[in-house]
């Protein structure tokens, strides 16, 4: 896999986690702006950089992974989040995190931002584990 | 499919990265296309008909046919 796509795929781990955290803990509103700010930041990187790399095998993981993501990826992540919702072992484990918030949020919008977090890890890891597949089966 | 590209590039004392560099992509690119992990795009295969100043045909090949 190529290291660009390491790199985006890190800082968009760091996003996740980010995300998670505002909405865990209390976090100033300066905070949130300037988080919001290195978001769409990042997204202008990635999107400038994506016309920048030309590289035609590269663009070709990245389609197949991009297909898998969200062919494979958003059912899954829809598959995550109802068992987050319906099954009692991981629906206390989702309120007991949203009880402990300190962030001032209601507990249903601690719990969305989580469902949501989770879901777009999945997503993630489907990427990576679909393009590593890709490039292992091209060696 | 087939391709003649480690035949040709050798004739020329090319290495994969020389190749690379003159058609704009890496070298990763190049390893996969010769060993026919990946089929170039068109307007690939034409840069690569062109450095070669060969036509397509000549330097690609159906399996199969």
């Amino acid at each position: 896999m190529p290291s660009s796509t390491y790199s985006q795929i890190s800082v968009f781990v760091a996003v996740c986690i980010g995300v998670a955290f505002f909405f865990v803990f209390e976090v100033s509103f300066v905070a949130d702006i300037i988080f919001s700010a290195l978001c769409i930041l990042w997204a202008g990187w990635v999107f400038f950089s994506i016309f920048r790399d030309q590289d035609e095998l590269k663009w070709a993981s990245v389609r197949y992974a991009l297909a898998t993501a969200s062919s494979v990826g958003v059912p899954l992540s829809l598959a995550f989040v109802m068992l987050m919702v319906t099954m009692p072992a991981l629906q206390n484990v989702v309120s007991s995190v949203a009880a402990m918030s300190g962030s001032g949020l209601p507990l249903s919008a601690v719990g969305f931002g989580l469902g949501v977090t989770f879901a777009m890890i999945v997503m993630s890891a489907v990427f990576v584990i679909s393009q590593s597949f890709w490039w292992v089966s091209r060696r | 499919m087939k391709n003649k590209i480690r035949v040709l590039r050798a004739e020329r004392r090319w290495t994969q990265a020389d190749l690379a560099a003159s058609l704009g992509v890496s070298r990763n690119s190049i390893n996969a296309i010769e060993n026919g992990k990946y089929d170039p795009s068109l307007p690939l295969a034409f840069r690569i008909a062109r450095v070669f100043e060969l036509s397509i045909e000549e330097i690609f090949e159906e399996e199969g046919v």
